[in-house]
């Protein structure tokens, strides 16, 4: 339900009391979108030496909440494995971060290798594929997120 | 107003490569401002003195072409027996370079809010065999 759907009184004070749920949500399947992209740019990349495959498979990016990945949880899954598969010595399991603010929903994107930040490092980032993914999709993340929220008024915005 | 990429990287690097609010900063370093270097010339020539600053503008998010933010990471290195001392010292240091005196833009855009921060964690490079650290400089347009 949206805020234009609403027919009376009793339906704004419902939608209204659920409200401050809806946020994260609707910004959520907003952003998994990016996401998915994400994925996809961080992992075509020539940035680094790819000797062994590891960090390419266990690349990605996913959206969670206080209540823990919202979509794609098997992906991540299989992102580890990916790591354990081609690099087992080197994989590691990160620890998922707390939401930015409480009720907030966060991007994450990561490998799960124990070399992912000497990769943001070396040679004064050379290799960095990070840190030029989220840069280059800070303003679709943005984007997403309003329009998320704007949807539950009605797309207003 | 959009921001000239090249135009501000050169008003950024200068503050530390030849201002003179960047002469503590040079003062610093191993061969004073021939130990600065563009970030892509790492490991392809030859490592000046330590300590050193390497710079590389980072991926600047655009919108219909407009540059409204741009930043840069100025890596710290040194060499591994130093420890990290003389790169602590150089992380407090050029923040103040960028403050004695707002850059000055001729061209290319209006520069509007000049930050310093985000120092990096004590790490250590091992293709270059080099302590390192970082701190990035932001630039909004005015």
């Amino acid at each position: 339900m949206s805020a234009e759907d609403l027919s009376g009184i009793d339906d704004a004070i419902a939608w209204l009391t659920a409200f401050p749920a809806l946020v994260p949500a609707a910004a959520a399947t907003a952003l998994e979108g990016v996401a998915q992209a994400m994925t996809n740019d961080a992992q075509a990349t020539a940035r680094y030496q790819d000797d062994t495959g590891a960090t390419r498979a266990s690349t990605i990016a996913y959206t969670h909440d206080a209540t823990g990945v919202v979509e794609g949880a098997g992906l991540v899954g299989a992102a580890y494995q990916g790591a354990e598969t081609y690099n087992g010595d080197h994989a590691v399991v990160e620890e998922v971060p707390d939401p930015a603010a409480p009720g907030g929903v966060t991007v994450v994107l990561t490998t799960f290798t124990d070399y992912t930040d000497d990769l943001v490092t070396m040679q004064g980032g050379a290799r960095d594929f990070l840190g030029s993914t989220l840069t280059q999709h800070a303003g679709a993340l943005h984007d997403a997120a309003t329009r998320g929220v704007a949807d539950l008024f009605g797309g207003a915005g | 107003m959009s921001l000239s990429l090249p135009a501000v990287t050169a008003l950024v690097v200068g503050r530390l490569e030849t201002d003179v609010e960047g002469q503590a900063v040079r003062a610093r370093l191993g061969a004073g401002a021939g130990s600065i270097i563009r970030a892509e010339d790492l490991g392809r020539i030859e490592v000046p003195a330590r300590p050193l600053l390497a710079y590389r503008r980072n991926p600047v998010p655009t919108l219909e072409r407009v540059v409204r933010i741009l930043t840069l990471t100025w890596w710290i290195y040194d060499d591994r027996e130093q420890g990290h001392w003389r790169i602590d010292d150089l992380l407090g240091e050029i923040p103040l370079a960028y403050e004695a005196r707002r850059l000055d833009q001729q061209s290319g855009g209006v520069i509007g809010d000049v930050a310093v921060g985000d120092a990096g964690e004590q790490r250590f490079d091992a293709t270059l065999g080099l302590n390192i650290s970082w701190i990035r400089v932001y630039i909004t347009a005015g």
